[in-house]
């Protein structure tokens, strides 16, 4: 038992990670119809972005949070205009293989102008720790869980009840009526990616507070978020929330008492028993089959 | 419409996430040995002249006709290069890469040897085994190469050391020791063995707290094989020495969690643990430092060669960082040697500016360090009247000038091995030892585990 509650406070912090990761790429594929590969590259483009304003610029964690997710949804706004929008209606696997092309071009970037070193953890949040049921929580998951309520419930108020969640849903719901409406699709995407991979850049500076360490391989907890988006409904917000809080808490009680190399068993093999059990994921739409 | 194909998708996307994540699932570590299994009996055959000629920076004495099926032609020498640059251990092999790149450059701008250029075929496996195998083939087979460098990662020698014996391929100067490597004819280290450094670690520990009777030493490993025998090296070592073994504590290469490591590593304090014993990448060596630091853990460490990188020390909480060492067998050049002082010229010339950031690794000596003995062999195989693999695998066997780099490096018995570490720290630019090799090598036993 004593075990068992730090197995779970732990899985929470990197679960709520996960279903900010989530969240976005859910996001991106639920406007838009692209599967985002290059998302876990996006959230450690976010990581070295953070490593400069808060390690090198000194900037504090407020500041580092806010730009680093304004300048990731530029990001997104320029990658739909300047590319994805050309995409529109081209062949699925095209697609995909722009966003893989993504992944190789950031990380031939940051490999260029960071080098393969790796950066210290940032240590922008307090240091030390609490107790919370027996267990010793640091503070830096505290705050990583707040900042995920903040971001996740930020996000729904805004899908929920602003005019741009409004028609995000809308085009999500039916393009062609939507459009009929006036609503603009292709504003609607690039709001959708923007919003997409500010998700990713909260996510990135969360990480960089976490993680062993900001490297070349951060880019793995972004690819961790994609079974919980998968296993909550690729096209389900919520789902992508449940579904990351989920795979993080199972990931870190499984991992802990059956060794790590059961990790991505647990991760990938809930995901597949989940798809068997229910194709659309736990909150995805159900498919509707006309014979 | 995009509904229903939300199916097809999920299943698609699923198949890729599993590929990529099996892709990108190194474990961090670089450098080290890995548990493995033995494969093949040792022998040593005959060595020839076994003395290093005086001067590596001078042309040889003898010439050698062409051989082009093992990478010497009538302008270069070529020797490949197998690791990870880009990959996740591409922080530390990187390094590595750059160090005989810098002596192949000097040795080139001196002029050659042999009337030749040396050259270097760089092959990137991103720390995986089947590209590795792929970059080996090619290297043996298209590139024809006289020798293979580096080869980082345990795995990877596993893959390939059958087809090295089989082909006759040397591997020079690899990146870290496995118990398969340790019994081959072909496989030569220059970097100590996890045992090794273990005697070194307790030793320093032990001499830290001023006797065997007030140590009292906890590991900290990854989850790993190599992990496990760090710990069973670190025991075996307070066993010897005297001092007493109070655990280990293991953590996560993916995820490390700080609060239950926190956690663990009060308790042990509690209980009167005295010194951390570490074994880690890099980067995990920084969650070490910068854990204990977050969380005002006072308590010294000494870890294995992943803690002994400059990296670490540059991006570290620097109160943790003045009491953390980390083992490791080769000197920068602001340690006071012969080689150091060719290495610190080179890179305040014109042609070695490029590498100045680099040689402040020690990384970067154990690259040059495998170019320099590259060298040597060459200059006495060429003794012999023909330079090939079969020439320059007998040309290894013996002792080589290694200019105060490291500890005299002599393989002309098996295990061809380099006993030799010893605690090293940072003075906030380069990696300075603590001590002298001679200090620590009476600690090292050389006794390494069977399988």
């Amino acid at each position: 038992m004593d075990v068992l509650v730090p197995f779970v406070l732990n899985g929470i912090a990197v679960g709520a990670i996960y279903a900010i990761v989530a969240l976005g790429f859910v996001l991106v594929f639920k406007a838009t119809g692209v599967l985002n590969f290059a998302h876990g590259s996006f959230l450690m483009l976010s990581g070295y972005l953070a490593v400069t304003l808060l390690a090198r610029m000194d900037l504090p964690f407020l500041a580092g949070l806010v730009i680093i997710a304004v300048v990731m949804a530029v990001v997104g706004v320029v990658l739909h205009y300047g590319v994805m929008q050309w995409m529109i209606g081209k062949a699925f696997f095209s697609v995909v293989l722009v966003t893989v092309g993504f992944e190789i071009l950031i990380r031939a970037g940051l490999l260029i102008g960071y080098g393969p070193l790796e950066f210290g953890r940032l240590q922008k949040l307090p240091g030390g720790g609490t107790t919370i049921l027996g267990a010793y929580v640091p503070w830096v998951d505290v705050v990583i869980v707040a900042a995920a309520v903040i971001v996740v419930g930020g996000f729904f108020l805004f899908f929920r009840y602003s005019r741009v969640g409004l028609h995000m849903r809308a085009v999500a719901e039916n393009l062609e009526a939507a459009a009929a409406m006036g609503i603009n699709p292709n504003r609607i995407y690039a709001t959708a990616w923007a919003l997409g991979l500010a998700m990713a850049g909260i996510g990135g500076l969360l990480v960089a507070h976490k993680a062993a360490s900001v490297d070349l391989g951060m880019a793995a907890v972004g690819l961790r978020a994609f079974p919980a988006a998968i296993l909550g409904g690729i096209d389900s917000v919520q789902g992508a929330i449940l579904g990351g809080l989920l795979v993080g808490i199972v990931e870190a009680v499984g991992a802990g008492y059956l060794g790590p190399q059961w990790r991505d068993v647990i991760a990938f093999g809930i995901m597949f028993l989940v798809l068997l059990w229910r194709p659309s994921g736990l909150f995805g739409t159900k498919e509707l089959v006309r014979v | 419409m995009r509904h229903t194909r939300t199916r097809r998708l999920a299943v698609v996307f699923a198949a890729f996430a599993m590929f990529a994540t099996a892709c990108g699932g190194g474990d961090g570590e670089t450098g080290e040995a890995a548990d493995v299994e033995a494969t093949e009996d040792s022998t040593t055959p005959a060595g020839g002249d076994t003395t290093a000629p005086d001067d590596a920076g001078t042309a040889a004495a003898g010439e050698v006709p062409d051989s082009p099926d093992d990478g010497v032609s009538s302008d270069a020498i070529t020797i490949g290069w197998m690791g990870d640059v880009t990959g996740p251990t591409a922080s530390a092999q990187a390094i590595n890469l750059s160090g005989i790149e810098a002596y192949f450059d000097k040795v080139n701008a001196d002029g050659g040897v042999l009337g030749r250029d040396l050259e270097l075929v760089v092959k990137d496996d991103e720390y995986g085994a089947e590209a590795a195998v792929a970059n080996f083939q090619a290297l043996v087979n298209d590139d024809r190469v006289l020798a293979i460098n580096q080869v980082g990662g345990g795995h990877i020698i596993e893959a390939i050391i059958g087809d090295a014996e089989r082909i006759g391929i040397p591997l020079v100067s690899v990146a870290q020791t496995t118990t398969s490597s340790l019994k081959s004819d072909y496989v030569f280290h220059t970097i100590a063995h996890y045992f090794d450094q273990a005697d070194v670690a307790v030793a320093r520990m032990i001499d830290a707290v001023g006797s065997a009777d007030e140590l009292k030493a906890a590991v900290v490993q990854l989850e790993v094989p190599s992990g496990d025998e760090w710990n069973a090296g670190i025991e075996k070592a307070l066993g010897e020495q005297g001092g007493t073994y109070a655990g280990r504590i293991t953590i996560n290469v993916a995820q490390p969690d700080a609060g239950t490591f926190t956690s663990e590593v009060r308790r042990l304090m509690d209980e009167g643990t005295n010194y951390l014993a570490i074994h880690v990448a890099p980067s995990h060596a920084l969650f070490v430092v910068n854990t204990l630091a977050a969380n005002g853990l006072d308590i010294p460490v000494v870890g294995m060669q992943g803690v002994a990188s400059l990296n670490v020390y540059q991006e570290g909480d620097p109160d943790q960082l003045e009491q953390t060492e980390g083992t490791h067998s080769f000197l920068t050049y602001a340690d006071e040697s012969e080689g150091g002082a060719e290495i610190e010229e080179f890179i305040t010339s014109s042609d070695g500016q490029a590498y100045e950031d680099d040689a402040a690794h020690i990384n970067f000596t154990h690259g040059w360090l495998g170019g320099m003995i590259i060298h040597q062999a060459i200059e006495r195989a060429a003794e012999t009247g023909e330079l090939t693999r079969e020439s320059f695998h007998q040309a290894l066997q013996g002792s080589f000038d290694v200019k105060g780099l490291t500890c005299e490096i002599d393989w002309s018995q098996a295990p061809f091995m380099n006993p030799c570490a010893a605690p090293f720290t940072s003075d906030g630019e380069h990696m300075r030892i603590v001590g002298s090799f001679d200090q620590w090598s009476g600690f090292i036993q050389a006794e390494y585990p069977e399988n």
